[in-house]
């Protein structure tokens, strides 16, 4: 299947992606900080009875966090964004790859049929997809594309 | 030996691929074969055609909470670090400052940047190919890929939300032509 049929009718559940970071929104910046730097995740989702309420990322740490007094004892609830765009897990990647590009977003939980967390999609999972369609393009590259070898034996 | 065409691997030094016949003499593999435009672009087109914006750069002896305060202020998630020669010699992104600074530096006005970014990170050139800047992203997991001169001075930054907004635009692209 080529990569623009694939983005259509491929399910963005069928990405690779990473279990989610999850956490209670009653959970302080630092204890979800310690969380992601764990997991090595650059955001963590935050919830209230199973639902999500809110995300974290990365940018918030830099904007929010770091350098700033105290920051690291608030609960994360008053500076996670909340109510964040979400996906179902049917929606084909391209609703994923259009929501990031017009939102700017670079993680975007999705949620099932109850709205429960499923996983969070990433700029890394739709960017590891195209590069596994295109893979004869990709990775088949000679360490200096514009040095090619004038022999088959690359000799 | 892997057919350009189809993919299949077949034994070194064979003259053309067994699965569907193309030659694999490199100067033969018609472009014409690979039906999807974004496939095309990406063995055609340089990473220069995605313009990537400016990149923004401070010198290696800039205190951390200084460099922090640039990123802040820029809205940028990846500030470029140089050395006294202007070349670049590190960059400072947000997972940096998520896994290296936050909770961890008691001082971030007595810490230099050196310290903390990464060290002699991948690059690419505007002249290159974007199959190669993917290539690069995908292999180090990298979200920003610097573009340099031939002196390795910086110039501007690719990030991985170029590559969304080149897929998004190739995407509504196909939409659109099939009405």
């Amino acid at each position: 299947m080529i990569i623009e049929k694939s983005v259509q009718e491929v399910e963005v559940i069928a990405l690779k992606m990473d279990p989610p970071v999850v956490l209670e929104e009653t959970a302080s910046v630092g204890d979800v900080i310690r969380k992601m730097q764990e997991g090595r995740s650059g955001y963590a989702l935050l919830c209230r009875e199973g639902r999500l309420t809110g995300i974290f990322t990365e940018r918030d740490v830099l904007n929010k966090v770091v350098c700033v007094e105290g920051a690291l004892a608030r609960p994360v609830s008053e500076i996670m964004t909340r109510d964040p765009v979400c996906l179902h897990e049917k929606e084909p990647i391209r609703s994923a790859i259009l929501k990031m590009h017009k939102g700017g977003f670079r993680n975007i939980p999705i949620l099932d049929d109850d709205g429960k967390i499923v996983t969070c999609v990433r700029h890394k999972d739709i960017v590891h997809h195209l590069v596994e369609h295109v893979a004869q393009h990709v990775l088949n590259l000679p360490p200096d594309p514009n040095n090619l070898p004038n022999k088959r034996e690359g000799g | 030996m892997r057919c350009m065409s189809c993919g299949h691997d077949n034994l070194p030094g064979a003259d053309h691929c067994e699965a569907c016949h193309a030659s694999l003499v490199h100067e033969d593999v018609p472009l014409a074969r690979i039906r999807s435009v974004v496939e095309q672009s990406l063995s055609r087109d340089k990473v220069q055609v995605l313009n990537p914006v400016q990149a923004v750069s401070v010198p290696d002896d800039t205190p951390l909470d200084a460099a922090i305060r640039t990123m802040r202020d820029r809205k940028i998630g990846c500030l470029l670090i140089t050395d006294r020669a202007g070349k670049l010699s590190g960059i400072l992104t947000e997972r940096d400052i998520l896994y290296k600074v936050v909770g961890k530096v008691e001082d971030p006005a007595a810490a230099s940047v050196s310290r903390y970014m990464t060290r002699n990170p991948e690059v690419i050139r505007g002249d290159q190919l974007l199959a190669l800047a993917l290539q690069r992203m995908m292999v180090g997991d990298l979200r920003h890929l610097p573009l340099v001169d031939e002196q390795g001075r910086p110039e501007r930054i690719l990030s991985s939300r170029d590559i969304i907004g080149y897929l998004a635009f190739l995407v509504e692209g196909v939409l659109e032509s099939e009405g």
